[in-house]
């Protein structure tokens, strides 16, 4: 499967070649868990991780054509 | 006192006087300031029921303990009134030099009644005080009358006004202050119209006196070296690209950006009005308001033609109400007509959900051509600029324009088209994906704010922690929780961006630890974090009595039909309602008030306030 990624603001740092958006190529079965690995993001690294724009853990599940998310912590407004 | 200065400036309009007034020692513990300190005052002094442009309403500008000192954001002031628009309680805050310049003229706040006669300003001058003809202002934009008056009083001074758009009664008017920050809510510029009151202009001297200097820098060191060490760690997203940069893509991904009039809750041209697309296209540096370690204002410049300006903006709430919610992804047109509004003293909010409105209306034939004075197409970024300008000197169309959504969309026999709550135009984050904003909206004392609780904090960007932002259960509590602690930041003084970060316990109850030591070391008062809380939550409830004695209750508690019954129809929030009804059930129990909104007694005497 593949699926779509963006790492925003200083969390594109672990973005490979630093690029915006980008794919990733799993086998069956990956999950939000197996995409930070793979991207070396550690779990003390705080985020906000989407999957289609709802919220994701570490077991949520990935399918072909899913976009994902991922943010540090930051607000405003 | 420390912290508080201890004087109230009374200025009565009809008859030009002026005297001080003392600020009581336990009204001043019990209120904190700013916020609570006006509703104080409004209770106090004005009868809810009266006229909003009437002689008798009163507008308060109040400090809080903190402003002016050098806590991280110590910077704001709350001006407070009862609004036109509404005919609610409105509190409007705001940031930049001029609340802090009132402290260190020795004022904790200024009240004023009346109306005067002629246009005048108010002139305060370290401790001495006066109203001087403005005659020769009336009609000028802010920046031409900001200008003018710090040429007859004091370069080093700072001022406060309102634009044409006050004058001339647009009912959400704002107040700006030092040319470009606004107290832009609900028609706080409006009221200052109708006293006649062009301007407040203030030079203090000397810095505001703190209890405990070295408790003060321990607590400051504290906090800053830890902010310092994460700014290091990782460059700001928010001193980057501002609210704008911040905001918009999330609320896009979430699909809560609310697009054509609430119609959508995604859109198509986010990129454009991108706060990353102003930094490269337009962002000429940032800019801090007193004491603010963030720097989220944008100074820009446009050169495109037909849009030329400098100014600062836009921020989220401008691009989402002038850009999203208009269709318009011309971020040049959306920054021109953000200029437009700070000169003319609009808010920006209103002003785009105003127009999004007629947009609605001309597009479901329900408004005219003939009617409108010209089309008013969607994403028309010529036509948003035009309209914005002819809003604030209220010119043909934009003299209905001028009266806000609710009363434009009931003109034309379509209120449900109004997208407001208590009349008020609601911010951009869309409740039906966002279930305690909604809430939040619906309980604000002043209708649709954000600034009362910024549930997005929790529902969208995890601070302190991530919450479900679909899941209506369990929402109330936490809604009533942050109501009380940003009923503390607007009365300390601070900024809700950096404290409800920083100065606040990161669980989801949001106690105020920091607020509480910053507080103790420049007042020296000594309050326990259980005493500050209720404060908050004393300030929430005088603000409902407030309203329930000028007959709001459940009935008023609410959001456009929109939200409540029509589902979004695309994006990641498909298919979801705002469970409002359910929410405020639970939500009265929470805050100890009856099914109907109304606070108990038992609750008032607790709160001290039978």
């Amino acid at each position: 499967m593949i699926v779509k990624v963006q790492l925003w603001s200083y969390l594109n740092k672990y973005a490979p070649d630093g690029q915006k958006t980008f794919n990733l190529e799993f086998g069956p079965e990956a999950n939000i868990g197996l995409l930070l690995s793979t991207l070396g993001i550690p779990p003390e690294e705080q985020k906000v991780v989407l999957v289609n724009g709802r919220q994701a853990k570490d077991d949520t599940p990935l399918a072909d054509g899913d976009e994902v998310v991922i943010f540090p912590p930051v607000a405003g407004g | 006192m420390y912290g508080w200065r201890g004087k109230v400036l009374r200025v009565d309009l009809t008859k030009g006087e002026l005297r001080d007034e003392e600020l009581n020692a336990k009204v001043a513990r019990d209120y904190i300031g700013g916020r609570g300190l006006g509703i104080y005052f409004l209770n106090r002094d004005l009868d809810p029921r009266g006229d909003p442009l009437s002689t008798e309403n009163m507008l308060v500008m109040a400090t809080g303990p903190l402003t002016g000192t050098s806590t991280p954001t110590g910077s704001r002031y709350m001006v407070m009134t009862k609004g036109p628009l509404t005919g609610a309680l409105t509190c409007s805050n705001s940031g930049g030099q001029f609340p802090k310049e009132l402290k260190q003229a020795g004022l904790d706040a200024i009240v004023f009644t009346g109306r005067a006669a002629k246009p005048v300003y108010l002139w305060i001058n370290k401790s001495q005080a006066e109203l001087r003809s403005a005659e020769h202002l009336w009609g000028k934009m802010v920046p031409e009358t900001t200008g003018a008056l710090l040429n007859e009083t004091d370069p080093r001074a700072k001022v406060a006004c309102i634009g044409p758009a006050g004058e001339k009664l647009v009912l959400f008017a704002a107040i700006m202050n030092d040319n470009d920050r606004a107290a832009g809510r609900s028609g706080v510029g409006t009221v200052m119209g109708s006293k006649n009151l062009k301007a407040v202009v203030v030079r203090g001297q000397g810095s505001v006196p703190v209890a405990d200097e070295d408790r003060f820098k321990e607590v400051h060191n504290r906090v800053m070296t830890k902010f310092k060490e994460a700014a290091k760690a990782h460059p700001s997203p928010l001193s980057q690209h501002g609210t704008i940069g911040v905001m918009t893509p999330i609320v896009q991904k979430y699909g809560v950006f609310p697009t054509k009039n609430w119609q959508q809750g995604t859109f198509d041209g986010w990129q454009a009005i991108h706060g990353e697309t102003l930094t490269e296209k337009y962002l000429v540096k940032t800019r801090a308001c007193w004491a603010c370690p963030v720097s989220c204002a944008r100074v820009t410049k446009v050169e495109e033609a037909g849009f030329e300006g400098e100014g600062e903006g836009p921020e989220y709430e401008t691009a989402y109400a002038l850009g999203a919610l208009c269709m318009v992804d011309n971020l040049a047109a959306v920054t021109k007509a953000n200029y437009l509004c700070n000169e003319l003293g609009l808010d920006t909010i209103s002003t785009g959900a105003t127009i999004a409105c007629a947009m609605e209306l001309y597009d479901r034939g329900y408004l005219s051509e003939e009617q409108a004075g010209g089309p008013v197409d969607w994403g028309d970024a010529r036509r948003l600029v035009e309209l914005t300008r002819m809003i604030g000197l209220r010119e043909a169309f934009g003299d209905e324009l001028a009266e806000g959504s609710y009363r434009l969309a009931a003109r034309y026999g379509h209120p449900e088209l109004a997208m407001v709550s208590k009349r008020l135009e609601m911010p951009g984050y869309d409740p039906r994906g966002l279930q305690a904003q909604g809430l939040a909206y619906a309980t604000s004392p002043i209708g649709g704010s954000h600034c009362r609780a910024h549930m997005a904090y929790c529902e969208m960007v995890g601070i302190p922690e991530l919450i479900d932002p679909h899941e209506w259960k369990g929402k109330a509590r936490l809604v009533k929780l942050w109501q009380d602690v940003f009923s503390i930041i607007d009365s300390t003084g601070l900024c809700m961006f950096f404290s409800a970060r920083n100065l606040v316990r990161p669980e989801l109850e949001i106690l105020p630890d920091g607020i509480l030591e910053y507080l103790n070391a420049v007042t020296g008062a000594d309050y326990t974090l259980e005493e500050l809380v209720k404060a908050g939550e004393r300030t929430l409830n005088a603000e409902r009595m407030f309203l329930v004695k000028a007959g709001f209750s459940r009935k008023d508690d609410m959001l456009p039909r929109r939200l409540t019954h029509g589902p979004l129809r695309e994006g990641p929030a498909k298919g979801k309602v705002c469970h409002l009804e359910e929410m405020l059930d639970e939500y009265y129990q929470e805050r100890g008030w009856t099914k109907d909104g109304i606070p108990t007694a038992s609750k008032l005497k607790e709160l001290g306030l039978a």
